[in-house]
């Protein structure tokens, strides 16, 4: 204990010693260099912000918007909502804490994100979902209000062609859709927008307390966007992200929605998972129908 | 949409000052990997800034340090909140106050002593009000003027004077506090 000295002595050595802090030449040049990356990064990405806030505040049935009457008519709308909060999440995943994450981010081949959406604390919809590079997604969405056994959609979306099929196995019924992939940077026909966004991402990254799952320790990350807290949690192994939630509060437990969700990443996916042929038994309908 | 020429603009503040900036934030952080994170936040939000407002930003050396020194004092205020202040709870890690002190001129004895009150400066920070955290810092680490003071905050330079006497009081105190608390070193 440094008992012998006053407190103005103590304040005094303490501030002439955090003024004597000096960083070396060669520190500051490579600092110097990672900030001006990351200014120009930003820049960038500043002619794309605009737009990409606004698709993730109107909503992502916009994103696909020659498809909104499909997914209003899956009655999907908590769904919509569900996706907006993957697209922000994985929107978020940067600074430099979260560096390597990003970086693992840009050499995905896949993922599955399994999650399941509460509001009011009530669990309302199970979302899943399966993306396989270059531009194959399947959503399966299925309602757990009472009496929705019969409401399970399941949208299988190929966003490189700009086709996909709608499935509603209850009903055994199918739908076809196209949309307009004009390029890959238009956000509002590129379903894989989370995706470059992801990896661009470049707002405040907040750290969490290490999670200890499964014996593995994961490292926690919160960030604010557009409303919406979200935690994220990667693997300290391969520094990918397993586990995400998202609250439109300020705490999980305070939110009115919210959103728990498990990542796994490079599988071996099944390609029929993301077959679009119609499958034997279901009905071809739709507006979109030959 | 920002112009080519702000981010080049930006790209030389970088040049110019990025190494101030990350100092006023390591100084307060004591975290290189935080502080460099500050720094480029402070940066990176130059970009929101209109053109007008870039010119009207009178001392960039100021104006940058005062966005880190904030930025920073902010952290450890909020890190402060999360983890319970470690004077309320007269306990402080021992590998919390390991500071690598750049002046080399003590003993090993002297120099842990020195660590320590660092670590007791940047948890009284943390207790004081922002005005007063930000007159402190501006003031008795970055050596800014009453009027360079007085600009930053946008307050006159009789209350920066004010403030830093009452902040200088709150800090001695709480100095004080923890020493006769006995704050224990595991």
């Amino acid at each position: 204990m440094n008992n012998s000295k006053s407190a103005e002595q103590r304040l005094e050595d303490s501030v002439e010693q955090l003024k004597a802090y000096e960083l070396d030449s060669l520190e500051t040049l490579n600092m110097q260099k990672r900030i001006k990356n990351a200014v120009n990064h930003a820049a960038q990405l500043e002619s794309q912000s605009e737009e990409s806030e606004t698709i993730a505040k109107s909503g992502f049935s916009q994103l696909f918007a020659g498809m909104k009457s499909k997914l209003v008519y899956a009655g999907s709308s908590a769904f919509a909502v569900g996706f907006i909060g993957f697209m922000v999440i994985m929107g978020g995943t940067s600074q430099t804490a979260f560096a390597k994450v990003q970086e693992q981010l840009f050499k995905v081949q896949n993922l599955i994100y399994q999650s399941k959406m509460y509001v009011q604390q009530r669990p309302i919809m199970e979302i899943s979902v399966w993306y396989q590079e270059p531009g194959n997604t399947r959503v399966e969405t299925q309602p757990l209000t009472e009496n929705a056994e019969q409401a399970k959609s399941i949208n299988l979306i190929d966003s490189v062609n700009g086709e996909g099929l709608m499935l509603l196995p209850g009903q055994n019924r199918a739908m076809k859709f196209q949309f307009d992939v004009n390029a890959e940077s238009d956000p509002k026909t590129n379903p894989l927008l989370w995706f470059d966004i992801v990896k661009d991402y470049q707002g405040e990254v907040f750290n969490l307390e290490q999670q200890l799952v499964d014996g593995q320790w994961l490292n926690g990350f919160l960030i604010k966007e557009s409303g919406l807290s979200i935690e994220l949690w990667s693997s300290e192994v391969n520094d990918l992200p397993t586990k995400i939630s998202i609250y439109d509060g300020e705490t999980a437990k305070t939110s009115n929605f919210h959103i728990l969700g498990n990542l796994s990443f490079n599988q071996q996916l099944d390609e029929q998972l993301f077959a679009v042929d119609l499958p034997e038994g279901y009905e071809l309908t739709g507006a979109d129908h030959d | 949409m920002k112009t080519g020429n702000q981010t080049t603009l930006i790209n030389q503040l970088v040049e110019q000052h990025a190494k101030q900036v990350h100092l006023a934030a390591y100084r307060i952080l004591g975290d290189p990997i935080q502080a460099e994170d500050v720094a480029q936040n402070v940066f990176v939000k130059l970009l929101q800034l209109t053109p007008q407002k870039l010119a009207n930003i009178k001392s960039w050396r100021g104006y940058l340090v005062r966005l880190a020194s904030t930025a920073a004092i902010d952290l450890i205020r909020k890190q402060s909140r999360e983890k319970g202040s470690a004077l309320n709870k007269q306990t402080i890690n021992i590998d919390d106050s390991v500071i690598d002190l750049p002046s080399k001129n003590h003993t090993p004895s002297a120099q842990l002593d020195i660590s320590r009150d660092i670590v007791q400066f940047r948890l009284a920070l943390a207790e004081l009000t922002q005005q007063e955290s930000q007159v402190i810092v501006l003031r008795l680490i970055e050596d800014f003027s009453y009027q360079e003071i007085s600009e930053q905050l946008k307050i006159s330079e009789s209350l920066v004077g004010v403030t830093l006497h009452r902040a200088h009081k709150k800090l001695i105190s709480l100095l004080n506090e923890s020493n006769f608390l006995g704050v224990n070193y595991e």
